[in-house]
Order: structure tokens, then sequence, then C-alpha cells
């Protein structure tokens, strides 16, 4: 993980995860762009994901819960992400690429945001960020949790895939630890930036 | 006690958390589809058509997105639709559906949607949101939380596209005879016309539960929509058939799809709570949706 990768944009990251590699910008807040004509007190979020297909809605649902919007009224808040590559865990690597990127540009935010990507094949084996080729089929089951630690909430949440009710507590339970142990090289990043 | 003053039901009394407005289901409403289905959920009005088509697929063995998925968000439901303001709900429902449905338990028949080593079906769905429940407060968050997806392929008996689907399982003779032919496979329509359906007994429901305080609540009418904030879509499947769905609520299940939206937070305890009690709902809904099946196939 790192941020300011870009020295033009004061909120940047970029995180990689094997070999899936996110990179993230934020920018704002700034005057809201859409026409609205109810009056928000609430600032907007809009997520851009280039190179991805079908996440953003589901960053979008995220990051209004992990921003301080209230803090914000009538402004707007750009996330842009960009896939570099595709490895598997597109979503988490998203997830947490945003959460670093807006630390990086000074918005207050309730907590850091941890994602992990857990899948269980068919013939019941746990896979902890599985890379593209261990999804075999459509059928395993795959889920991606985004959380915020120090709180204990859940903020993201989708999986796909045939599992039964055993299955599916026992990868949100891995895929809790496995986004716990995130934590620490999360903070590292942070401070490496502070110290520049 | 307070709680009960959020709520839009006409019986307050009466009503419960896990109870569900007034559904009704119609089959067969448009006839140039090879199945449609009108589902109103008290004021939320959706309505469903399905159309097969024949494609040319060059490469079989990577041949993915058999059954395509899409949301119309008309402007006729809500003002907020207006212009390209649905494209991005619309975008959401659609994404929802399609990994609901892309596994090889929801359908089982997809197998049989390949006709050739040239040829499959390509189903196409389309849904349009006629109308979004309740008053139109602030419907920019979700709209229609519930989708009652249903496959009614044979809704008419003189409709031509789903003939081929049947009978080009007998031109595979065919084309082993005529292997010379440039490597190209032709497709002809025999002259006896058989019908044929596929299962839908493990075709998944959706159900939208969402956290108000401390409750779990599903069917939430706008007004209600607008004071939650996280919202959890599960979708369930039974594993049985379609008569032993009809006679009993409990059975086997698996769940082929969860997703939180709405903007929210959930605590990591009370989401396992929310995914049993929306399971829970989601088969008393499969149970329903049988036996209203089973009694519209018998009419037919």
């Amino acid at each position: 993980m790192k941020t300011g990768v870009l020295e033009t944009q004061e909120g940047s990251s970029f995180v990689e995860l094997g070999t899936t590699r996110v990179t993230a910008i934020v920018d704002g807040p700034k005057q809201a762009i859409k026409n609205v004509d109810v009056h928000s007190l609430e600032g907007t979020v809009r997520v851009i994901v280039n190179n991805g297909s079908g996440i953003d809605h589901l960053l979008q649902s995220a990051m209004r819960s992990l921003i301080c919007l209230n803090q914000f009224p009538k402004a707007q808040i750009d996330i842009e992400i960009t896939v570099l590559e595709d490895d598997g865990g597109v979503l988490a690597a998203s997830l947490m690429a945003a959460s670093l990127a807006l630390c990086h540009s000074g918005i207050p935010t309730l907590d850091i945001c941890l994602a992990a990507h857990v899948a269980i094949t068919t013939d019941d084996y746990i896979i902890v960020d599985p890379f593209k080729k261990d999804m075999t089929s459509n059928d395993c089951l795959s889920v991606t949790v985004g959380i915020m630690p120090s709180l204990n909430q859940v903020i993201c949440y989708q999986q796909s895939g045939i599992s039964s009710r055993e299955q599916l507590s026992k990868a949100f339970s891995t895929a809790l630890t496995a986004a716990f142990h995130l934590y620490k090289i999360f903070c590292d990043a942070l401070r490496v930036s502070q110290q520049t | 006690m307070e709680l009960w003053t959020v709520f839009d039901r006409t019986d307050v009394a009466k009503a419960k958390l896990n109870d569900y407005r007034p559904i009704i289901i119609e089959t067969g409403v448009l006839s140039a589809t090879n199945g449609s289905a009108r589902v109103r959920l008290a004021s939320t009005d959706l309505l469903i058509g399905v159309k097969a088509e024949l494609a040319v697929i060059d490469n079989m063995s990577a041949y993915k997105n058999c059954i395509n998925f899409y949301v119309d968000c008309s402007a006729n439901a809500t003002p907020l639709f207006e212009g390209k303001g649905g494209q991005e709900f619309g975008e959401e429902i659609a994404s929802a559906l399609y990994a609901a449905y892309d596994n090889s338990f929801a359908i089982s028949d997809l197998s049989k949607l390949i006709v050739s080593s040239m040829h499959a079906w390509k189903l196409y769905v389309d849904i349009v949101v006629l109308q979004c429940g309740g008053n139109v407060i602030d419907a920019a968050g979700l709209g229609c939380n519930y989708y009652f997806f249903m496959f009614n392929i044979v809704s008419k008996p003189k409709s031509i596209f789903q003939v081929k689907a049947a009978l080009f399982d007998t031109q595979i003779c065919e084309v082993i005879t005529r292997p010379d032919d440039e490597g190209k496979i032709t497709v002809d329509l025999p002259e006896d016309i058989v019908l044929w359906k596929l299962d839908v007994s493990r075709a998944p429901l959706f159900v939208g539960v969402n956290k108000l305080g401390s409750a779990n609540v599903v069917d939430l009418s706008l007004q209600e929509q607008a004071c939650c904030r996280a919202a959890l879509w599960i979708a369930v499947s039974p594993m049985i058939s379609l008569e032993e769905q009809a006679s009993s609520e409990d059975g086997d299940y698996r769940i082929l799809f969860i997703r939180q939206c709405g903007g929210g937070s959930l605590q990591s305890d009370t989401l396992a709570d929310i995914v049993s009690f929306g399971i829970q709902i989601g088969m008393r809904l499969q149970h329903l949706l049988a036996r209203y099946l089973l009694v519209s196939m018998e009419d037919f």
C-alpha cells in the first residue's frame, strides 16, 4: 500500500494485493455538479471505476457510511478508482484504496476501511484472497467484506455463488479475521505518508 | 411503541415487521414475448418480459451471459428517474440479478439452451419499473427493494421462438451427417412443433431486509425507507421441487447472493441475524409463489 502516488493530487493511493493493482484518486470536497432541487444537509459521494464492472454501487454505498458527510453540506466528493490489473479481489482492493486516498486527502472519516475476499471452492476448501484461476466456476462461493475495524461495523458485504448457511458464516468469519490482519499494514502506509 | 408511528400501514395494530404488503402477480401479460409477468407489490409495479433469441456463438467453451438482464427505470415511476436519473439504479438491480442467476444451480436447464456447436439460445430479460411504491418523498436511494422473478417461457402456444429451443436438439443428428460443408452448421425448423419450459423450481427470490433502529424490517414503503440507511439484499433458492415447495415452507435451501447497499453500516453480529431473518422470509415467499405457479400451470 502506498499513498501520494500522484504528486499533483492531494488524495491518491495505490494498493497491490498480489497481482491485483488498484489506484484511487480523491477529488473534493467541491461544489455539487448535479442540480438537485432538494436541499441536502449531507454531502454526496460519487464513485467512478475504470476497467472495473459492477462494483461502483458497492463502493459508493460503503463510502457513504465511511465519510462524515454531515460536515459537507451541499458538497460533493469524487473518488476515482482505476483497476490496473485484475487477478481477483478487485472490490476488496478498491475499498482499501479509496479509504487510503481519503485519509491522505484529509477528509474526515469515521474509521479506516479494511477489506478481504474469501472463496470456498466446490470441494469445500477455504481460500483467502484467491487468484482468478482459483475461481474455477461461477458456482463456488465468493465473499467480499469491508469493515470499519475500530467500530466493528460492516460497510460492504457481497456474496455470490452457491452456498449453504454454514458455509456462509464460516466464510464471513474467515473474511473478518483476514481483514483485521491488514490493519497494521494500513496504518504503516499512513505513517509513511505522514513522515514524507 | 414509538417505532409504530414510523410505519405507513393501513392496519397499524396488526402489522408485523416481517409482513408483506399485498402482492399481485400476473403472467402472460405481453403476447409478443416468450414469457412475461407483471408484479404489483402494493403500489410498486414491475413489468417483466423475457425474449429468447438464437445467437451464433464463435467460441462455445467460453460462452457466458446466456441470461441477460436489463432494468428500465421509467420516468413514470418517479420524477427522480427523469433522463438518466434511473440508470445507475437500474444497473445496480441488473447486476444483482445477474450475479444471482450466474451459476448452474438457479436454472438447471441452461445446458438445454445450447443447440449445437455454433448456436445457442440467449435469453433477454427486460424489467420495466412502472411505479415506485408509496408517496414519492425521497426515492433517491432505493425505490424497489424486492424483485420477484419468474420464468414462464410458455405463455402463448403460437409463439414461434421457443419452438426452436426444443426442436434444435434433434438437429444435432443432421449436423453429423454434413461435416464437409465448410465446417458450418445450418439450422432448420421442423414441421412438428413442440414447446418446452425451463425448470424454475430453483430460481431465487430476493428479500430486502432493512435495519430500522434495532428492528429488522422487510417490505418498506417509501416513507419507511427514508428512515433507514442499511439494507441487505438476500437471494434464497430452495433445493426441493416445485410440488414440495408448495406443500411446506421448510426445506433445504441455498443462498445465491447477498449484497449490502443503502449507504449505512451494520454491526457484524447483527449481520448474521439479518441473514437468517431474510432466509426465513425468502423461503416463505418461495412457498407462496410455488403454490401460485402450480395453480397457473393447471389453468394453462
